[in-house]
């Protein structure tokens, strides 16, 4: 199962910015990102290439870090392409706790992150009604 | 069983006939003193202990203004120490030892340590200030009376108290609660397991600040040892004034060495038996700086019944905070060791803490900022905002008003290896 980094952040300025300076130092692929704010702190979200060395990483820098497991779909162009894969959740009575549609091709294929509480059977059920998952190489490989 | 049974085991008639005694002869020693001649000390006439209620107040105030030497009452050529209170700003408030006195507080200490088992031989690591604090140079000098080897290693320097404590085969220390704690999880995080690598290790002495039962129990827990309340003020010596029994309900309060009064802080006058109010107490045998009557602020009652241990002196309950440390907000009085309590039993939050107060209009808002623990983090918002919810209806229950939680990152909140101070009060007068 591929995973995303999920970090706790104050909503303080430059916090962004030294996550960043460690990933150059390592080479690290950003595939994704996003913020969630909330009042006081916020939750920052990347998809990279190495979670689990960038989460050692930013461990030892001091970062409250934590690893979710995500899907990540190929879809035909949003929102049509995303409109299936919500219809379908819909079906199966799942909740989709966030999404989010990135890499958006000339021919109009677009990737979806997908998180939800049980992503296992997510996934499972994506490739057995014939959505395009990609697996955690396609992922990392970016 | 006992360091000196006759004294502790004393029937209360005795008790009350040598305090009596003692009293007599400290009000006539105290006479000499330059602050209490000025207040015509001499002139009280003292006939029973329930007159000890017609004599004058002793205040810090009283105590800074006498500064440097007015409440002496002996020859300076016959003082050997002299402490000082911590925390205090500006002029501070010293107290003076002749060698007797040195002597009778090191017996006073002694007793206490012998109460919870500690016996000559064992091997002692005092992680609490030594110099102008008392806290230090007290238990060190308690410690050495009964025979144990005594490492003065005071607070701080973390890692090498962790190797200190593993290659002695230390038995028992002598520290700061909030530091016990810090020490934990520096252990923890060194991979230290207590019941393993620190089997000597039995017995902690925890106080010089205030703390929760929540908070002996995690350092009870964490190290696999009895942690025993102690309670003591510079003004009345220092450490060795109270002190658990094995028991551990309640502190023995050593009777002999001090008269012992709870009033209340508003009218002065004595509260009702097993009442809660401030704590006021006499030195009966001290010769070098008598203190009469003196408010210690700390808030406390009286533990009246016999004891199993078969101590005679009473006991007091532990501290319920200072009158000092006591925050009106809202109009509700709320004491930070509360806040604390919460929060040590909310997993998801670390023990760090601070109080922020500020002005909104008219009211009084309070911030509570507490550390997401690490461990405890799954990735999501929702998680946090359902802590955020939790936290902060728990803190209504026990505050009765309704802070605002501010969730902050690890390790980004002062951390106190000594005193904790963890209140800001920024609202305007
Ligand atoms: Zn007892």
């Amino acid at each position: 199962m591929a995973h995303q980094l999920s970090l706790f952040v104050e909503n303080k300025p430059g916090k962004l910015d030294r996550i960043l300076d460690i990933f150059m130092g390592l080479g690290m692929d950003v595939k994704a990102l996003t913020i969630a704010s909330s009042d006081k702190f916020g939750i920052i979200k990347l998809l990279v290439d190495k979670p689990f060395k960038a989460k050692e990483m930013l461990k030892q820098s001091g970062f409250t870090v934590a690893l979710t497991e995500v899907v990540v779909v190929e879809v035909n162009g949003i929102p049509a392409g995303l409109k299936g894969i919500t219809a379908f959740f819909l079906s199966k009575n799942i909740n989709i706790d966030n999404a989010l549609g990135f890499g958006f091709g000339k021919d109009g294929s677009a990737l979806v992150i997908i998180e939800s509480e049980a992503i296992p059977q997510v996934k499972d059920l994506l490739v057995e009604n014939g959505f395009k998952v990609l697996s955690d190489e396609q992922i990392y490989a970016l | 069983m006992y360091w000196d049974k006759e004294i502790e085991t004393m029937s209360r008639d005795q008790l009350e006939e040598l305090q009596l005694k003692r009293l007599k002869e400290t009000l006539k020693q105290a006479s000499k003193a330059p602050f209490y001649k000025s207040l015509g000390l001499e002139d009280y006439e003292v006939r029973t202990l329930d007159d000890i209620e017609k004599l004058p107040f002793t205040t810090k105030e009283d105590l800074r203004e006498s500064y440097p030497y007015g409440m002496v009452s002996v020859d300076r050529k016959d003082l050997v120490r002299l402490h000082s209170s911590s925390g205090t700003t500006g002029t501070p408030t010293v107290v003076f030892h002749t060698i007797k006195d040195i002597d009778a507080w090191s017996e006073l200490v002694a007793r206490c340590l012998y109460m919870v088992g500690v016996r000559k031989g064992d091997v002692f690591q005092n992680m609490i200030g030594y110099g102008l604090f008392t806290g230090g140079l007290g238990l060190h000098y308690g410690a050495e009376r009964v025979g144990c080897l005594t490492i003065p290693s005071g607070p701080g320097n973390t890692k090498r108290q962790l190797k200190f404590l593993k290659d002695f085969d230390v038995n028992f220390v002598h520290v700061i609660p909030s530091y016990a704690l810090y020490l934990a999880d520096t252990a923890e995080s060194m991979g230290i397991e207590p019941s393993r690598d620190l089997p000597h290790l039995r017995t902690a002495l925890i106080g010089a600040e205030p703390h929760s039962e929540e908070t002996r129990k995690k350092i009870e827990n964490f190290f696999s040892i009895d942690a025993y309340n102690s309670y003591g003020l510079s003004e009345m010596n220092g450490p060795g004034v109270a002190f658990e029994c094995p028991e551990k309900n309640g502190m023995h309060i050593w009777e002999d060495a001090y008269l012992v009064e709870i009033v209340n802080p508003h009218t002065l006058s004595h509260v009702k038996p097993g009442e809660t109010g401030e704590l006021v107490l006499t030195t009966l045998s001290r010769e070098g700086m008598p203190i009469i009557r003196y408010r210690t602020k700390d808030l406390t009652s009286i533990i009246d019944s016999t004891c199993a241990c078969g101590r005679t002196h009473r006991r007091i309950t532990r501290i319920s905070g200072r009158s000092d440390d006591m925050l009106i907000v809202k109009g509700v009085n709320i004491f930070p060791v509360q806040v604390e309590a919460v929060l040590l039993g909310t997993p998801g939050v670390r023990r760090n803490y601070q109080i922020v107060l500020e002005s909104k209009g008219h009211n009084d808002h309070m911030i509570v900022k507490v550390e997401l623990d690490p461990g405890m983090f799954v990735g999501d918002i929702r998680g946090l905002e359902k802590l955020k919810k939790s936290l902060t209806r728990d803190l209504r229950d026990e505050l009765l008003i309704t802070p605002e939680i501010e969730l902050c990152e690890p390790g980004s909140l002062p951390v106190s290896e000594g005193k904790a101070v963890r209140v800001i009060d920024k609202r305007e007068e």
